[in-house]
């Protein structure tokens, strides 16, 4: 069975760029572009990994983070920005309950690094 | 110590008071806010355009989906070029202004209709009267579209939006005031919403600002008053934003009617 890989980013190119890279990688991905719509979406599904968005429309990723470790305390959750590393950002992320971090600007064969560090590839 | 600083405790130069360093800071605050905005869009645009390539990399030579990545690059970058235009537009509207005679009334008219195209839920009550001016014609339909796009993202669905142009006589000191160059008649555009207004001064004060936004974040938000504002400038009037008396947001454009028919 394929893992499950849920994308929450409220930009649209960027969800469907991590589709269809990790679709062709042999995951099955799912996205929302809200933490509303996220959340309605983990109510009632589950996924093996998490990528969330730090800036969301309708709330901080990072309190969203918490939000989600709630519902789901043993579903990795790796934290994507855009706005560049920070320090400080890692270190509340870590403390929340992030599994990864990772900058939107580095090369996807990293991103895919940090999901294979976390969720060993399914053979 | 730097060359030429006093010694601490030697008064050279007046201190700022506390009230300028607040008003400084929050300045500051607002500029650092926007240009982090601005570098989290364009980020964002490239992040695509990055991702293909890598994908298209790694699929050379197997089985590819070129066509279908560059596609999708093609679209994030023309979408930042769209960004970019605007910002530039807000910032230096003068780098594309070209000017032409033309009949404002006809131009609102016509702008009021296309834009009522896509948004067809829309009521618009006109009251426009006629003024022929010199100035670019395409930034003045940008300026309207942004101040119909603003007062509709503001207004409840099925209200009905107000827009009057007019030439009045100019009130003996309201050309200095407003910081517009004295004229005997001030060509007025007055667009009116029925939203719930922004009841808060200071961020009244700020709609103006790039990527300021009172509405949810999105791509590309909140930089369309400030478009309104950099071409209002251009042509040497003055934007006034208030809320209205009873309910909703008014956005009163004010320009020197004499000069723009002169331009």
């Amino acid at each position: 069975m394929k893992q499950r890989i849920f994308v929450i980013d409220d930009e649209v190119p960027i969800c469907e760029l991590l589709t269809k890279f990790f679709s062709k990688r042999g995951y099955e991905v799912s996205t929302a572009h809200s933490a509303e719509a996220a959340r309605v979406q983990l109510a009632d599904q589950s996924f093996d990994l998490t990528i969330l968005d730090v800036l969301l429309p309708d709330t901080d990723g990072l309190v969203f983070l918490e939000s989600i470790k709630r519902m789901h305390p043993n579903m990795p959750i790796v934290i994507m920005t855009g706005i560049g590393f920070d320090e400080e950002l890692l270190q509340e992320s870590i403390q929340k309950g992030a599994s990864g971090y990772i900058s939107k600007t580095l090369p996807l064969d990293q991103l895919l690094m940090e999901v294979h560090r976390i969720l060993k590839p399914v053979r | 110590m730097r060359e030429g600083a006093s010694p601490r405790g030697t008064a050279s130069a007046p201190m700022p008071s506390r009230a300028d360093l607040r008003e400084r800071e929050v300045k500051l605050e607002a500029i650092k806010s926007s240009l982090g905005r601005l570098a989290h869009d364009f980020n964002s645009g490239l992040v695509p355009i990055l991702g293909y390539l890598s994908m298209i990399r790694s699929d050379l030579g197997t089985e590819t989906s070129v066509e279908e990545y560059l596609e999708a690059m093609e679209r994030s970058a023309r979408n930042n070029v769209q960004m970019a235009e605007l910002i530039l537009l807000a910032t230096r509207p003068q780098r594309k202004f070209s000017a032409t005679t033309f009949d404002l009334e006809q131009q609102i008219g016509e702008t009021v209709t296309e834009f009522l195209a896509t948004q067809p839920g829309i009521a618009m009550a006109l009251e426009l009267n006629p003024a022929t001016i010199k100035s670019d014609k395409s930034q003045w339909k940008q300026l309207v579209t942004e101040l119909l796009k603003n007062a509709c993202e503001a207004s409840p669905e099925g209200v009905e939006l107000r827009i009057r142009l007019r030439i009045r006589p100019t009130v003996a000191g309201e050309a200095g005031e407003l910081g517009m160059p004295e004229t005997p008649n001030i060509l007025e555009l007055t667009v009116s919403d029925q939203g719930t207004g922004i009841p808060n001064e200071a961020e009244q004060s700020r709609i103006f600002e790039p990527f300021y936004t009172t509405r949810q974040a999105q791509l590309h938000k909140g930089l369309g008053l400030t478009v309104v504002h950099g071409i209002v400038r251009l042509n040497r009037g003055q934007v006034v934003a208030s809320n209205n008396e009873l309910k909703g947001f008014r956005m009163n454009i004010l320009l020197p009617f004499e000069l723009l028919k002169a331009n």
